[in-house]
Parts: C-alpha cells; sequence; structure tokens
C-alpha cells in the first residue's frame, strides 16, 4: 500500500507565462471507463463536499483508496484502479458561478519531475455577479504521484 | 450665638429637605453634568426644563415661563438662565401651589437588535449601521423588491410560509390563489388577471415559463434573504428590510436564467416587474449591452422604479459592467470587513456605491444558510436600503431615492473621495464610489423628506385673567416664524420667540356678562410662508342648537316633535348635567324641558298658524358658568284638530328651478264626515279646496290659481326677477295664511 499522503498545493498561476525552459509534454488523461464511478467523483469534488470547506484553491493527488476515503469519507468503490491510475482534483475560485470550465490538460516539464495542471475556464458573457468555486478532477497515469510537484494553472 | 444659628440653619435644611418630597428624581452632577441614574443607565439631564403638577384648584404664578402643558396638569416651564436646575428645583418644592417637581433628562434612542439566531453572522449589518436604522424603518409590505435572479425559493421558512403566519413573498393579488400555496401546479389554470402568466401567484419562471420560480441555484434565494428575509422572526437571518415579526417589503421573484442570467428575458422581467407594482428591481449580474434591456430600465425610471445592479466581479478587477453601467441603475460594488475595496469588485467611473460583499450570510436552499461573496450580496443591500426610505415615504422618486443612498455614503477606507464633475452626491472615488452603503443616515434623509409635522400645542380654552403660552413645534432649523393672533388677545411681548407665543385675553369688561361677543380666538404661526393656526376659545363657550330641529321650513301641528339638540360652539365640552343647563319660556307654545346629555326634547302645544319657541341655556367650564344665552325661533304651526286647519311649506332647490308647495291639512280636514257640516264645510268633498295667490313687492300678481286640489305642486318662476314675493292660501273656509318668499 503506498504511503497515505494528500499533496494539496496552493500555487495557483492564473495566466501564467510558461515556463521557457521545459520541454512541455501532454500527459493524457486516462479513459474514463465504465467501472468508474463518474456520479459519485462529481459529488466528492463539490460544494457539497464539506472537505473543501475549509479550503481555498486546492490540488489534490489522491493515490489510494484510503486518502479518497479521507477526503470524502464515502466506503463505496469509486472503480479506479489506483494500481494504475492517481486521481488529480481540487477546486479554484472563479469570479462569477456562471463560469464553467472547459479543458484540463495535464503538462510535464521535461527533463524535470515537474508538472503543470492547466485549467481553461470558459467565462461566462451572461453571469450572476457571485464568487463562486469550480471544482475538477481527472485520472492520470500513475506515475504521478503524492510526491509529485504541480502547478495549477487557470485560464 | 453662632452655635444658635447653626442650628437653625439645620432646621431650615431640614424644612427644605421635607419640601423635597416633592422632589422624586435623585441627580448626581459628574463633569459638570447633572445626571439621573435609573436601572444602571445615566440619563443627562436638561438643564432649561422643569416640569411641575399644580395642586388641584390652584394657578401658576406669573413670575415662571410656561413652555407647555398638557391635559393631565403637567406644566413645563423654563428654568431661567444662570440659575443652577437642582436649585431651581428646590425653590418650587416649596411653592404650596406645586404638588410635584420633576426634571427632564435626555432620552436615548434604544437600537432596535432582531432576535434572529444567526445574525451574530451577519456582521455587515454593523458596517451599514443597520442596526440603528431599524430604530426608525424596517420595511412595510406596500412596497414590493422584484429579484430579477436565478429564481427564489419561497418555500425558505425565513422568505415564505413557515411557522409565522405572514410571509414576505409578493403575492399576485390579481391571480387565483393556488389551493396549496407551496404547489405552483395546484392553480386554477388561467390567467385571472390576463397578465400573459398563468397561475403566477408568486412571480414567474421566465426560464422555463412557468409559475414555479423554484430552481436548483441558490442565488437569488441568497440575494432575496438579504433583502427581505423575515426580521425578529427567533429563527434565521434578519433582512434589512424584512418587518419586526410581521411582514415587511414584499419580494416579487423572477428567474431569469437558471445557469446564468439570460439577456433575452432580461428586458421582458424589467418591464413585468414594473407593470406588476414592483419599487425596487434588483439585480446581481452582468450581460452584454442591449438595446432592448436599456429600454427597459429606461421604462423602469419613468415610473420612478429603482434599479440595482452589482457592478460585477473579476480578478483582477475590471470596469463596471452592463447593465450596472447603465447610468439610471445604481450600479453596487463589494467591500471586505475592513471596509475596502474585495479585490474582485469591478469598478470605475460608473461605480456609484459600494456595501459589503464577502462572508455575507443569508439564506439558501433547503431551508438553510450560507456565507457568500461577490457584488452580487452587496447590491441586494442597497436594494434593501431603497426599499426602506420608500417604506418611509412611497412618494419619492427613484432620483430622490438614489440622491439619499448616494449623499449619505461612508467615506471610508482612506481613498481619495474628491469632487468630481457629473457627481452631484458628494465626494466621491472610482473604487468605492459614493461611499459605503450607510443605512442609518439614509432613512433618517428619507424621515426629513416627509413634510414636518408643524403643530402649535396649547390649551382649548383660556379664562378672561391670566397669560397662556402656545408652542410651535416641528419648525425646521432656520426657518422664519411670523406670529399672529386674533384681534380679541394681546401678544405678551417679552415672551414671544421663534417657538413660543405668549397671550392673554383683551376682552372688555366681565365677558361672562355679552354672551354674544367674539370668545373664538386663535394664534397663528407663519413658518416660511405656509400658516399654521390653533384655535381656542375665551372664556366659557357658548351653547348653539345643532341644525335640523327645530325647523323653520317645517309646519308643525300639536304635540309634533320640537326636539331641541345642543352643542358647544366651542367644541370642546361633552354637555351634560353638571355643565349645561336649559331655561324654558313662553311656555304655552311647548312642553318639556327635561336635559338629557345635549339634548332637550319639546312638544308642540301651539294653535295655528304660529308658535314661538323660546328658551335659554348655558355652559360652564374651568371659566365658570357662562351668561343665558337666548334663543327664539318663530316656527309655522297649524291646528289640525280645528275644522279647516292646514298649512303649508315651499321648497325652491334654486333660482331657476320650480316652486314647490306643499298643504298640509289637519285630520279633519282630511276627514270629512257630515257631522262637520256643522262647521259649515262641504260634506261632498273628501279632501279641501285651495286658492293661490303671489304678488311681488309692488302688489303685482305673478301668479294665481283657485280650486287647487292638489296637496302638492309645482309654480314655474324660472323668469321672476329676483327680489321678495308674498304668497297667499287660502282655504274653502277663507282661512288665510301668508308667507314670505325671496328669490336670490
Amino acid at each position: 500500500m503506498k504511503n497515505l499522503m494528500l499533496a494539496i498545493l496552493f500555487i495557483i498561476c492564473m495566466d501564467c507565462n510558461e515556463d521557457d525552459s521545459c520541454n512541455w509534454e501532454l500527459i493524457e488523461s486516462a479513459p474514463v471507463n465504465n467501472t468508474v464511478n463518474q456520479n459519485l467523483l462529481n459529488e466528492v469534488f463539490s460544494n457539497e463536499n464539506d472537505y473543501f470547506k475549509d479550503f481555498g484553491d486546492t490540488l489534490l493527488i489522491i493515490s489510494d483508496e484510503q486518502e479518497l476515503f479521507n477526503i470524502s469519507n464515502i466506503e463505496t468503490d469509486m472503480g479506479i484502479d489506483f494500481e494504475k491510475y492517481t486521481l488529480v482534483g481540487g477546486k479554484f475560485r472563479t469570479s462569477s458561478i456562471s463560469n464553467e470550465i472547459s479543458t484540463i490538460a495535464l503538462y510535464k516539464c521535461n527533463p524535470r519531475s515537474e508538472y503543470r495542471l492547466e485549467v481553461i475556464v470558459k467565462q461566462c458573457t451572461e453571469c450572476f455577479a457571485a464568487i463562486g468555486n469550480l471544482y475538477y478532477w481527472k485520472i492520470y497515469p500513475s506515475s504521478i504521484d503524492s510526491k509529485s510537484n504541480i502547478l495549477l494553472t487557470i485560464k | 450665638m453662632k452655635e444658635y444659628l447653626k442650628y437653625l440653619l439645620i432646621l431650615i435644611t431640614l424644612n427644605v429637605i421635607s419640601q423635597n418630597e416633592k422632589i422624586q428624581q435623585k441627580l448626581e452632577k459628574i463633569n459638570d453634568k447633572y445626571i439621573m441614574k435609573h436601572n444602571g443607565v445615566d440619563y443627562d439631564i436638561n438643564t432649561e426644563i422643569i416640569t411641575i403638577k399644580l395642586k388641584k384648584g390652584k394657578n401658576i404664578s406669573k413670575k415662571y415661563k410656561v413652555i407647555r402643558k398638557n391635559k393631565f396638569g403637567f406644566i413645563d416651564i423654563q428654568v431661567p438662565s444662570n440659575v443652577v436646575i437642582t436649585d431651581f428645583a428646590n425653590s418650587l418644592s416649596i411653592e404650596s401651589e406645586i404638588d410635584e417637581v420633576e426634571y427632564s433628562s435626555v432620552g436615548k434612542y434604544i437600537d432596535f437588535f432582531p432576535n434572529d439566531s444567526e445574525i451574530t453572522l451577519q456582521w455587515y449589518l454593523t458596517n451599514i449601521n443597520m442596526f440603528q436604522a431599524w430604530d426608525f424603518a424596517i420595511g412595510t409590505p406596500n412596497i414590493t423588491v422584484s429579484v430579477l435572479d436565478s429564481g427564489t425559493d419561497w418555500t425558505h421558512t425565513d422568505l415564505g410560509i413557515g411557522n409565522d403566519i405572514y410571509q414576505n413573498i409578493h403575492l399576485n393579488q390579481g391571480e387565483d390563489v393556488w389551493s396549496d400555496p407551496n404547489n405552483p401546479s395546484t392553480g386554477n389554470g388561467l390567467d385571472d388577471d390576463n397578465n400573459g402568466f398563468i397561475d403566477d401567484w408568486k412571480g414567474w419562471n421566465y426560464a422555463n415559463n412557468s409559475n414555479d420560480t423554484r430552481t436548483m441555484n441558490p442565488h437569488g434565494t441568497q440575494v432575496a434573504g438579504i433583502v427581505g428575509a423575515k426580521t425578529n422572526n427567533n429563527r434565521g437571518i434578519s433582512g434589512l428590510a424584512g418587518g419586526n415579526n410581521q411582514e415587511g417589503i414584499k419580494i416579487l421573484p423572477y428567474c431569469i436564467g437558471v445557469i446564468a442570467p439570460v439577456g433575452a428575458l432580461i428586458d421582458d422581467a424589467i418591464i413585468d416587474a414594473v407593470d406588476n407594482g414592483a419599487n425596487v428591481i434588483q439585480m446581481s449580474l452582468h450581460v452584454g449591452p442591449s438595446n432592448a434591456i436599456d429600454t427597459a430600465i429606461q421604462y423602469a425610471t419613468d415610473n420612478d422604479v429603482v434599479v440595482v445592479c452589482a457592478s460585477g466581479n473579476s480578478t483582477p478587477a475590471i470596469a463596471v459592467q452592463y447593465p450596472a453601467s447603465n447610468n439610471n441603475i445604481i450600479s453596487v460594488g463589494a467591500t471586505d470587513q475592513n471596509d475596502t475595496r474585495a479585490n474582485f469588485s469591478n469598478f470605475g467611473n460608473n461605480l456609484d456605491i459600494v456595501a459589503p460583499g464577502v462572508g455575507i450570510h443569508t439564506t439558501t436552499l433547503s431551508d438553510n444558510y450560507i456565507a457568500v461573496d461577490g457584488t452580487s450580496f452587496a447590491a441586494p443591500q442597497v436594494s434593501g436600503v431603497a426599499a426602506l426610505i420608500l417604506s418611509i415615504n412611497p412618494n419619492l422618486t427613484a432620483q430622490e431615492v438614489r440622491n439619499i443612498i448616494e449623499s449619505t455614503a461612508q467615506k471610508v477606507g482612506g481613498y481619495a473621495y474628491a469632487t468630481t464633475s457629473g457627481r452631484n452626491n458628494g465626494t466621491w472615488d472610482d473604487e468605492m464610489g459614493y461611499g459605503l452603503l450607510n443605512a442609518h443616515q439614509a432613512v433618517l434623509a428619507a424621515q426629513a423628506t416627509l413634510a414636518p409635522t408643524i403643530t402649535i400645542d396649547g390649551p382649548s380654552t383660556i379664562c378672561h385673567d391670566g397669560l397662556e403660552a402656545f408652542t410651535l413645534s416641528g419648525v425646521p432649523s432656520g426657518a422664519t416664524v411670523v406670529w399672529e393672533h386674533s384681534s380679541n388677545l394681546d401678544k405678551n411681548i417679552p415672551l414671544t420667540n421663534n417657538t413660543q407665543i405668549v397671550v392673554e385675553s383683551n376682552l372688555s369688561g366681565p365677558y361672562e356678562n355679552d354672551p354674544f361677543q367674539d370668545r373664538s380666538a386663535f394664534v397663528r404661526a407663519i413658518v416660511n410662508g405656509q400658516p399654521v393656526q390653533f384655535d381656542f376659545w375665551i372664556g366659557t363657550p357658548n351653547p348653539e342648537v345643532l341644525s335640523g330641529d327645530p325647523d323653520p321650513n317645517k309646519v308643525y301641528k300639536i304635540s309634533d316633535d320640537c326636539i331641541v339638540y345642543f352643542e358647544d360652539a366651542a367644541q370642546q365640552l361633552n354637555l351634560n348635567t353638571s355643565n349645561f343647563q336649559f331655561a324654558p319660556h313662553n311656555i304655552d307654545d311647548f312642553s318639556g324641558s327635561t336635559i338629557y346629555g345635549n339634548v332637550v326634547p319639546m312638544w308642540c302645544i301651539t294653535q295655528a298658524p304660529y308658535l314661538n319657541l323660546i328658551f335659554e341655556a348655558r355652559m360652564k367650564n374651568e371659566c365658570g358658568w357662562g351668561e343665558w344665552k337666548p334663543f327664539t325661533y318663530f316656527l309655522q304651526g297649524y291646528d289640525p284638530n280645528y275644522p279647516g286647519g292646514y298649512g303649508f311649506s315651499m321648497f325652491s332647490p334654486s333660482p331657476e328651478a320650480d316652486l314647490t308647495v306643499e298643504i298640509q291639512e289637519g285630520e279633519l280636514v282630511k276627514n270629512r264626515s257630515i257631522a262637520l257640516e256643522d262647521f259649515g264645510v262641504d260634506a261632498k268633498t273628501t279632501k279641501d279646496t285651495y286658492s293661490i295667490i303671489i304678488v311681488d313687492v309692488y302688489g303685482f300678481i305673478k301668479y294665481q290659481k283657485n280650486g287647487i286640489k292638489d296637496k302638492k305642486f309645482n309654480i314655474k318662476k324660472a323668469q321672476w326677477a329676483q327680489g321678495i314675493y308674498y304668497i297667499r292660501v287660502t282655504n274653502s273656509k277663507g282661512d288665510v295664511q301668508t308667507k314670505g318668499l325671496a328669490i336670490n
């Protein structure tokens, strides 16, 4: 069993300039097959989950069932094979509850073992003026572990 | 000898102390201020006024300056300058005619602190001075705030029907009620008010074209709670204008998009809100500029509907977004707990005002509460205060409401507020607008817009001797005041100032002997050119007879009622046997003189054709009994028991109209019998016949007709000249009755 460890990164970069010293490699996310309980994962990464209540912008790297249970308090198997995959998810603050996440892409900074999770937000043009939180999650190959350094970039 | 004087002083002092039993309050002097302690609270003493109560039947000495009196005998008098108030009180207390002496304290307004269980989480209420504002206004149900948003959950018990017997949701009175007030599908399926919406009892959902404004997005419920959650209902939060454990302002919800607002729906919702009686339109949204929305906003403005909108959020902040940027809208930015601009709060040239927008505790879905951020939650605070302003004065225009909100804002946060072109409501800053919303000062300013109630207070009756003070209150500061008074009064010049006049009667001689002397009096203050008058009476009022009976236009027969209703000419006394007396004269013409309150029933006993009612009446008040006032009524009468007895009356509603003559016959004339032939009456007729002749003052005949059998008939007189005419009516026996007629 992997060590129980949650990486909570507060490094948020809005519209950052990319590091020119990196050779950025797009890491493909794992396909979400029928065994993955998407509804339950959507519930874990939502404002209904009190775990996130006390945090601001958050990025979690979840490498096993126990870590997932720790943040969700849900015992139901969510269908992620943590021998092969790592769950990356979290939340960030957005200027309107009407904004939506457009795309999520993970880049590796070669040759260093550093990553950049780029979240592109589709800004609403017709918006309610309440500050909101957008939640996200993606499943990636388990080469990413809780010790990895991931920079969350919101665009 | 010194010892003797010492004991004498002690005895004098003890005497004063015993007199001071008339003064119940104990004062302390702290830092040159007199304080009265009560239940742990220190009250400052007003050192210019002291209140006394006289012993029964005693008059106040003329050496004291009376400010006002009340009807229970308490008199406020001026403390002379350079006299210590406690010394003055002690001197009053030894006056034999004074029964009580009382200091006047300077009171304190009690800030209204609602009992709502989560109010301590509403930090923003303190920053906008809401608690002080609630002392003056808390929202009234005649004011409607339309919330154009993601929908409002009217089942939230802090907004809609809960355990309380009231709700703060607008109910469309033109629409049939739902049989289940929590189930929109239980309407009657009809558009009862023909407004284009079926069963729209609690607003309308434009997003799905239904009468259910509840949606999964809590935003609209969060906004609505800030404006109008029930206040002081022992539950949840306090809405800014949510009433005091009873109906506050009404929320009229329109859903104009669930996840995001739909621009194409906003214009329609604004127009419908105006047409459905909204006083304030609240929006916490932004969309792309639109002529349709601009036109709808102009329509709202033209109808004096206040439109409020959030300035929008961006990180970093950008310019105020649309429609808040529309000049007809009050655009609202957000501040944090330190009264500085929230970093996400959009600002710039179009920003008008700011209100707290971080950690705003409010209602949300599932009958719950939540803290939320955004200019979305600053705007409804401005809408709530606008609703309070209109609760105080619903006649204010939208521009006047806006002026009040902007001109009373707090210049907080250390920003460089400055005089700015085009900004006429005070200094302005591009990050804060006119500053932080100030609910307290706003409602005070609203109160100041109410027409000042300027009144004169004083005694309703003054007696013939002695000075009386009349006090003017409610005078705006700086107003010019000019006093006037009736000619039967003299003004006591030295005691006259802007707020008081002291007068005395100048009626000559013992006025009681002249009941016809004009004893109605007035004092009048011309305040900034507008007169305010106080009417009162000098001495004992005269009795008067109310109109109706005795009636000179009526023909009386024996034993008809001639009931006399009296009233006090000064309209001050309720007449009874202790303050009203009646004395009949020429009692041959009537009987009965028992007094029942203000009524004296009498019965006529006179013979035809005339009767005289002559009697006297008088009244009594604190000035004593007045003189007897004589009353004389010369009435028309006839004796129905006398054969041939008759009378006639006339009526002409206008100079152009016909003259109506009506003849009244005695019973024996109406019911002729053979036995009456003894009196020479024609036994073949059942009714008498009459002749009538009308002549003018020169004797020229204007009208003549004989053999009249109708007892009511009209005479055309439209072409007759103005003047006096005489009418003579003769019956078949030759009995003549004559009256005068004036055509004006």
